[in-house]
This record gives C-alpha cells, sequence and structure tokens, in this order.
C-alpha cells in the first residue's frame, strides 16, 4: 500500500472505531470549511471609530518597535521617506514594489531620492511596499504577493518602508482577510502565493533570552500613513 | 534523532549541577511566564480563544483524513506537490529525493522540530548536502553539534561567552581579534554568515505551525525573518510537517494565531506570520517556482481514537515547559529527545516507544501548571498518567516500584489488617523518633538522603478516635 | 447558628493524618462540627492514589471500591488534603470508565467531595476560625489542592479571620513543592532541587510558621527546612484554624 493510503487509511479505521458517521462526515467537512464558525475576536477594537482604530494600530505598532507618521497626501510621501532616511543617516536609495499606486507617487518631487521598482537586489538597503492592511489589535500589516509586490522587499533590505493608505486600517486579521478575498476576487485570483503579516522589526533572543532587535529580516520597519481621516466615519 | 531519553536520571543529574545551566534557567522560568501572563491579562477574550481552539483542534482530529485530503487538493491546485511519509526515514528520502534531481548543493532551513524528529541534517550531509540552520539558535546549536534544550527557544542553556567561543572557532576568516563580547556583536556576525546562504541556497526547508485545509497553505511563524528568506528566496521551497498541523479555514489559523505567541514567548503576536500557498505565479516578481509538503506521520496516526489523542491538538507553543517545575529544574536535554517538558513527557512515548521513554511521564508531580497554561487545553497531567498505566500494564516499571505497590497493596485492600499493622508500627516509629525527625530511614535513602523524615506523632487517628468515642 | 439539620460529612482522614499526624484529624473535625456537621469517620485505608498515579489501576480500583461502600451514606466527603479528595473527585470516575454501574456510584461520591477548607467556606458558609493560635505565617498552595480542587483564597480567608495571625505571601506560592507522591523517592535529586528553591521562598518571608493544607507537601517542606536548618514551624493550616497552638510542630518532639 502507498503510504498517502496507508495513513489515511489508519486514521479513517481509528475514526471509525471512535464511531464517526460515515455518511455525514464528508457532508460535515465540507460545511464546516464552506461556513466556520466566528470565532471571539479581540474586545479592544469594537466599538471604535476610524481614528480610533488609527490611534489603536499606532500605539501597537509602536509597542513592538515599528515607527509611525502621518502624511496628508501622496504627494508628501516622498518627503517623508528621504526625511526619514536623511535622519538616520542613510543613504537615498530606494527599491519600491511595483504597485501602481506607489508608481504614482510623485517621487521626483524629492530628487535625491534614488528611486528603482521590482524585487529586492542582494545589496538593497530600503525596500519600500504598501499593505492590503493595517490591523489594529496587534499593529499587523498584511502583505500579500501579487504582481505588484515582490516578498523579498519585506525581508532582504535593512530597513523597511510601509506607505499606507489611512482607509487601509482595520479592527481584525479578520476584516484584513475580508478584504483580501474581495481584492483576489475583482483580480479573478485565488490565494495569494504568499500572505505576510509583518509586526514591527524583525528581532531575536535566542541569545541569553535578550530581546535584539535587527536579526535577519529588517531592522527598522516605518509606517508612513497617507491621507485624512474621514470626516464621515471619524 | 537517536533518543537518550533512558538516560534521564544521569541527565538530569548533570543538569542540576551544571552552572551554566542553572543561571539561564534561572532566569528563563521568570522571563517567558512573565510575558505570557502579561499578555493573557491585557487579552479578556483568551479564556474564551482557548476553548475555541480545542474545539477546533478536536473537530479537525475526528475528521484528519477528509482535512488532509482537502488540503492536498488545495495545494495541487496552487501549483504545489504533497509527499506522505509514514515514519521519519520515509520522510528523509523523500527529501533527499527532491535534493538530488534538483542537484542541490546548499540547503537554507528555517526552524523545525520535525526536521529534529527525523535527524534530517545528518541525512543530507551523508549524501553530500551542506543544510545550515537559519534560526540563530538552531545555528549556534549546529556549529555546537547540540540539539535543542526547547522547542521555542533551542539555545536558551548557552551563555554569550559559550556563543562567541563557538563562533572564533569556526567562523575562520574573519579577523580573530574582532569584538564578540556583546550579544548584538554575535547577532551581527551571524547575520553577515547567513546572508549568503540566503542567497545561494538551492533549496529552502521550512517546519509548518499550521496548515489550511481550505486554502492549501502552510503557515510559519517568525521573529527573525529567517524562514520567510529561507523560502522566498530558494528556487524551491520544502515544507516538512506533521499530520495533525492541519486546521480548517484561515478563519480557524487565525483563532490559532491569537493564542500561540502570546503563550509561547508572551507577545501578541511575532514580527512575521507567513502564509505559503503554492509556488510563484507566472507574473510574481519573486518567491520559489516548486512548493512541496511533506506530510510526516510517525506515530501520530496511532494516537488517534486513544486516550492520547489530545496530545495531537498541541501547537508547539513551548508554553507548558516555560512554566514546568522539573523543566525548569533540569533543562530541555535531559529528557534525551526532540520534544521535552510536559509535552515531551505526553508526546515522546509515542513516538519513540514507552520503554525508552518511560521516565519522561514519571518525572513529573502532576501539579498540574502545564495543562492550566496549555492554549489548547491538553490534558497533559492525564495524557502522562495514561503512558504510566501502559508501562505498568507491559511490565516496564521497574520492580522496586512493582514490589513496593503490591506490598502496600496487600495491606491497604485489607482495612482491618491495615488498622491493626499500622497502629503498631506507628508506635514504634514514634516512639523511635522521639526526636521529632529521623535524619535516616532503611530503604528510604530517596527521602532522607536530602531531607529529614517527620516522625510520626505515634498513633493513628483511627484509632485515637475509636477510643474516644467509645473511651 | 448550626443548621437545623445538620450534613452528615464523612471525614476522609487520609494515610499520612491517619499513621503521622492523627492532630490534623482532630482539627478537621473540630472545624466541621463547629461548622454544624455531624463528623462521621467510616473505617477507611487508602484512596488509592499511590496505585493510580504509577499505573496500577487494578489496585487502585479494588481501593476505590471499598471507599466508594465506605462513604456511600455521607451527605459530604471532606478530606484535610486537595490530593487526597482530588483523587475521589477527579480520579475515581476515570477509573470506572468502562463500569458504568460503578462509575455512576463514583460520580455521585465525587460530586459530593470537597478538600476542607473549601467545604467549611464555600458550602457551610463559615467565615471565621477558631481563636488559639498566633503567629506571622505564611501558604504554600498545594498543586491538587489549587488545580484539582479549586482551593485557593479560601484558607486565606480563614487565617484572616484570627486575630493573633498575620499572613505573608511568599514568592511562588502556587510552585509545586517537589513532594509529588512518589516523584519525591523515584527522582531524589530533581525532588530536592524543588523543595530547596520552596524553601528559599519560604525563608525569604522571614515567616515563623509554614502553612499548607496537604501533609504530604508538609512533610516534604519540613523535612527540608529542618535538614537546612532552618528554624521555621510547619503545621497544617486545619491546625491553626482550629485554634490548636499546642501540638508540635511536623516533624518536632513533643513538649
Amino acid at each position: 500500500m502507498d503510504s498517502r493510503s496507508a495513513i489515511l487509511g489508519r486514521i479513517l479505521a481509528a475514526a471509525q472505531a471512535g464511531g464517526r458517521d460515515e455518511g455525514r462526515a464528508a457532508a460535515d467537512v465540507a460545511a464546516r470549511l464552506a461556513s466556520p464558525p466566528a470565532h471571539p475576536t479581540p474586545g479592544r477594537v469594537k466599538g471604535l471609530t476610524a481614528l480610533g482604530l488609527i490611534e489603536l494600530f499606532t500605539k501597537m505598532a509602536t509597542a513592538v518597535g515599528a515607527g509611525v507618521e502621518r502624511v496628508a497626501d501622496p504627494a508628501r510621501v516622498p518627503h517623508a521617506v528621504a526625511d526619514y532616511l536623511s535622519g538616520l543617516g542613510h543613504g537615498l536609495q530606494v527599491r519600491i514594489a511595483p504597485d501602481p499606486w506607489l508608481r504614482a507617487i510623485p517621487w521626483d518631487r524629492r530628487p535625491s531620492l534614488s528611486v528603482a521598482f521590482g524585487r529586492a537586489q542582494a545589496g538593497d538597503q530600503v525596500g519600500v511596499t504598501t499593505a492590503l492592511a493595517g490591523v489594529a489589535e496587534t499593529g499587523t500589516l498584511v502583505i500579500p504577493s501579487g504582481s505588484d509586490q515582490a516578498t523579498s522587499l519585506l525581508f532582504l533590505p535593512r530597513i523597511h518602508i510601509v506607505i499606507l493608505p489611512l482607509h487601509h486600517i482595520v479592527g481584525t486579521y479578520e476584516e484584513a482577510w475580508h478584504g483580501l478575498a474581495i481584492r483576489q476576487q475583482a483580480r479573478g485570483l485565488g490565494m495569494p502565493r504568499s500572505v505576510n503579516m509583518v509586526t514591527g522589526p524583525s528581532r531575536t533572543a535566542d541569545i541569553e533570552q535578550t530581546s535584539l532587535p535587527h536579526a535577519h529580516g529588517p531592522g527598522r520597519v516605518q509606517i508612513i500613513l497617507v491621507g485624512e481621516p474621514d470626516p464621515a466615519t471619524a | 534523532m537517536q533518543p537518550h531519553s533512558a538516560d534521564f536520571p544521569a541527565r538530569a543529574a548533570d543538569a542540576l549541577t551544571d552552572p551554566d545551566l542553572r543561571r539561564a534557567l534561572t532566569k528563563f522560568k521568570t522571563g517567558f511566564p512573565v510575558n505570557r501572563a502579561r499578555a493573557v491579562a491585557n487579552l479578556p477574550e483568551f479564556e474564551a480563544l482557548r476553548d475555541a481552539a480545542k474545539a477546533v483542534k478536536d473537530h479537525t482530529l475526528s475528521h484528519l483524513d477528509h482535512y488532509l485530503e482537502a488540503f492536498e487538493a488545495r495545494v495541487r491546485d496552487s501549483g504545489g506537490h504533497v509527499h506522505w511519509a509514514r515514519d521519519a526515514a520515509e520522510a528523509r528520502s523523500i527529501i533527499l529525493r527532491l535534493a538530488t534531481e534538483r542537484d542541490a548543493r546548499l540547503i537554507a532551513k528555517g526552524k523545525s522540530m520535525v526536521s529534529e524528529e527525523i535527524g534530517l541534517n545528518a541525512a543530507l550531509e551523508a549524501a553530500g548536502i551542506k543544510a545550515v540552520e537559519t534560526d540563530l539558535g538552531e545555528y549556534i546549536l549546529q556549529i555546537r553539534g547540540e540539539v535543542p534544550s526547547h522547542i521555542v527557544a533551542p539555545a536558551l542553556h548557552l551563555s554569550k561567552e559559550q556563543v562567541a567561543a563557538d563562533f572564533r572557532r569556526t567562523h575562520t576568516h574573519l579577523p580573530p581579534d574582532r569584538p564578540l563580547d556583546q550579544p548584538t556583536d554575535l547577532l551581527a556576525e551571524a547575520r553577515g554568515e547567513l546572508r549568503d546562504v540566503f542567497l545561494n541556497a538551492d533549496i529552502g526547508i521550512t517546519g509548518a505551525n499550521f496548515l489550511v485545509a481550505e486554502t492549501g497553505s502552510t503557515i510559519i511563524v517568525t521573529n527573525e525573518g529567517n524562514g520567510d528568506l529561507t523560502q522566498t528566496l530558494s528556487r524551491c521551497h520544502i515544507v516538512l510537517t506533521g499530520i495533525e498541523k492541519v486546521v480548517p479555514t484561515l478563519a480557524d489559523a487565525t483563532l490559532m494565531l491569537r493564542l500561540l505567541a502570546r503563550s509561547a514567548t508572551g507577545q501578541e503576536i511575532t514580527a512575521y506570520t507567513t502564509f505559503s500557498t503554492g509556488p510563484r505565479r507566472a507574473d510574481d516578481p519573486d518567491g520559489p517556482r516548486e512548493f512541496h509538503v511533506v506530510l510526516l506521520d510517525n506515530g501520530r496516526s496511532a494516537l488517534l481514537g486513544t486516550e492520547m489523542q489530545e496530545v495531537l491538538r498541541c501547537i508547539r507553543c513551548g508554553a507548558c515547559m516555560n512554566h514546568c517545575p522539573v523543566y525548569h529544574a533540569v533543562g530541555g536535554h535531559a529528557y534525551g529527545w526532540v520534544y521535552p517538558g510536559p509535552i515531551g513527557a505526553a508526546l515522546d512515548p509515542a513516538l519513540i516507544g514507552v520503554k525508552e521513554a518511560r521516565h519522561l511521564p514519571n518525572a513529573s508531580t502532576f501539579c498540574g501548571k502545564c495543562e492550566s497554561v496549555c492554549p489548547v487545553k491538553i490534558p497533559l497531567p492525564k495524557i502522562m498518567h495514561r503512558w504510566r498505566e501502559v508501562e505498568f500494564e507491559r511490565r516496564l516499571s521497574p520492580p522496586s516500584v512493582r514490589q513496593g505497590l503490591w506490598a502496600w497493596a496487600l495491606f491497604a485492600k485489607r482495612p482491618r489488617l491495615y488498622r491493626l499493622v499500622t497502629a503498631i508500627a506507628m508506635r514504634v516509629m514514634g516512639w523511635m523518633g522521639k526526636e521529632g525527625a529521623f535524619k535516616s530511614l532503611p530503604l528510604a535513602g530517596g527521602w532522607t538522603g536530602t531531607r529529614d523524615f517527620p516522625a510520626p506523632q505515634g498513633r493513628t487517628f483511627q484509632s485515637l478516635y475509636k477510643d474516644r468515642r467509645h473511651g | 447558628m448550626p443548621p437545623a439539620n445538620p450534613p452528615k460529612v464523612g471525614l476522609l482522614v487520609t494515610c499520612l493524618v491517619d499513621l503521622f499526624r492523627p492532630s490534623v484529624g482532630f482539627a478537621a473535625v473540630t472545624l466541621l462540627e463547629r461548622a454544624g456537621c455531624r463528623v462521621t469517620v467510616p473505617s477507611q485505608s487508602c484512596c488509592g492514589q499511590p496505585a493510580w498515579n504509577n499505573g496500577d489501576r487494578t489496585t487502585a480500583e479494588a481501593l476505590a471500591r471499598t471507599m466508594i461502600q465506605a462513604f456511600e451514606g455521607c451527605d459530604y466527603v471532606v478530606a484535610p488534603s486537595g490530593s487526597c479528595s482530588g483523587m475521589l473527585r477527579k480520579h475515581y470516575p476515570e477509573l470506572f470508565r468502562d463500569d458504568p454501574a460503578w462509575a455512576a456510584r463514583a460520580t455521585a461520591l465525587a460530586d459530593r467531595t470537597w478538600e476542607l477548607t473549601r467545604f467549611l467556606t464555600d458550602i457551610m458558609g463559615m467565615d471565621t476560625a477558631i481563636p488559639g493560635f498566633a503567629g506571622t505565617v505564611t501558604y504554600h498552595d498545594s498543586c491538587s489542592g489549587l488545580r484539582e480542587m479549586g482551593v485557593k483564597e479560601q484558607p486565606r480567608r480563614l487565617l484572616a479571620s484570627l486575630p493573633g495571625v498575620d499572613l505573608t505571601e511568599m514568592q511562588g506560592a502556587d510552585v509545586c513543592c517537589g513532594f509529588g507522591g512518589t516523584f519525591c523517592v523515584k527522582y531524589p535529586d530533581i525532588s530536592t532541587h524543588m523543595v530547596t528553591e520552596k524553601v528559599e521562598a519560604i525563608v525569604a518571608t522571614g515567616a515563623d510558621t509554614l502553612l499548607a493544607g496537604d501533609l504530604g507537601c508538609l512533610m516534604n517542606m519540613a523535612g527540608r527546612l529542618s535538614r537546612l536548618g532552618h528554624d521555621i514551624d510547619v503545621r497544617h493550616v486545619a491546625e491553626v484554624l482550629a485554634g490548636d497552638p499546642d501540638t508540635a510542630p511536623i516533624g518536632r518532639a513533643e513538649g
């Protein structure tokens, strides 16, 4: 017998010995996959306004070592990026995800920035991406892969800058999943190859149980929130 | 990995007198537990999440065949491959074949306890393939030729001085007089060394914290980002994991993620949580060209339908060992195999045999702390207890235990005889122990070697009470 | 005020109290009677826990049957021990899971079984103990009492009702002392390490008396305290709550 049959056969035998109703099992599984039960979600986001979610997102992201700043409109983004990097005494070469919205940002407003688009290369120091969602419950960025997003940008450079439209901030992971489903459906796509949740910069506590920033992934995560809160929901 | 669990008492004795380990464990026992308590206090829904997670896992385990088939179908739909391995040898040969077919010379590895379980690195090395651990703790252990002492914090038993010495010994191409005094120096050096591995690896192997049947996704959770570099940059990503890791849907996985890091390190969530579904799509700018999942059974399915089934709910957070007073005393290496602490005591007998692992479920006071912090409410003492029964049924318990129980039961089963004999014995013992306590007692060296033995007051309660009522 | 129909409480003496420290049993009787119970002491040997813990189900079952028969006529079963009451409450039903008739009897008994201090407070509504003992004390939470029987604040509440008793909490009061039944002789090195850490926590409180609700743990901690030369009295909490200052502490000579 091949291994697949052997393993599945043993599982089935145990289930049957335990009295599983084989007439219903497949239908039960199909039904549960189609409509999973709702699990408890953190009360900390319940009843928050858009402004409240932004505040919570900022607080949680900051607590894990990410930087968060706000600009009013996309035209301010190049300045924010350049000022942030200059403030660190860092060079101004950045690699940007090939995302249409990021491409549309007037990067040339800040000529000193050296901008290239695409996946990260070995020597890249700064990766710039957007995110599908900023999740307030833990200050987490949700970044799916796709033709417009290179996963390597999240991990290979030393600095990860995330340009996040304000209205992408949601309360819970579930809301981010919902947003992903809608987006993929609109594009006629299924689950993307990769969905990355990023919560602060990389770190390790493997030496003497002391948490140190900057392990293998970026040592800095800077989140630039773009836009004004919608007064209708604020 | 070759088990050494039968040597538990000797390994424990060594651990109790190892000064480096004592320092590490002293720090350890107040670190993670305090962080976890804070994380739990910050999430009032935590108890409700535990109940929900237990229910998800119980449902999944009772329909495991269906969910694994659904997972497999979705992996295929997304262009990936699923391989089934009955045991460690089969899992090793699947991965060796994949590596050889691809002419792989260098393999980057993310942290995977299942890889330790099947002894993968040794097998790859024997085939002339270099496999490099990229998690900092695992990298240090690989250099030292050691195995993890904790499933989440594998190198917690080491001091920074030990690591510095290992780096000097191994990284001989670097200036010998470089400073390595600070943990940040060590981290920077490891980061530099491993960068080339990420960039040049032919294959990346990771484990999986969860598998999602709904989408065919595998999930890894890390803080360092090594697992992501491992799986993003190489041409071929192989996921090696156990069959019990599957959950039905993304919603269920999300529930588990809310529990995992809080239980493990006390973080709200780790820095990186990655859902991987199939290989690079046609228009993706990066990602692996191939995606393989190796599903390992290795004794797990044999637990289904038994009283030990609940151990398969485990999400490998390590909370049980973080809170275990026995683990705090002896550390992970004493247990002699991949999974130490309470989860090891409950799981290892199934994976390496009751005879080899018999000490592990016995080396517990049944204090119950592990069960009280387990995010999926595994009744760990109950399962350890069940293994003790199996041990007794198979006559594997040491003669001293069996004979002692037999002799004691002889009296205890006969209340009248029991009262008579104990009344006399306690009179004698009470008289002999007039000083209040014994410094030594025959047959009780295990106690009196380090503790005085309080003497009885002299008469039994039952005889005194009878006198009082009738007197 | 004693209730009009006082409940009949069967005292589960426990082996260790029966054999080593009858004064705990008498303290329990005093407290139960003060709380308004009619106390009976059925003839008994052991609840079977040592056999159960070592995987000897057959012996454990035989002993459990005897105990179930002995206590079936009681409204409640109460033990000055979280460990032994936990055996009846949590493990007797598991023991007979394949024997429906005995399982029903075991479950019926389990549901009526309590640890002493929890029974006195939560069931009988006792809120003041019997004065007579004075001193600074620290209290160790025995594992079975804490995690199987829900004993945490009840003994502390009763201790707080005693005018001369001053409770100082130790660090990690809920951490196991390393007794663990036969564990302490099967793995003496580990057990010694655990009890040594417990002793450090006890000594650090500056208390002159250590209390707990399980005699096994108490003998373990008393034995290590005295071996290390610490002059700290060790008593079962029931003795203090019953106002008994006269009995010599555990491991000390009378008089």
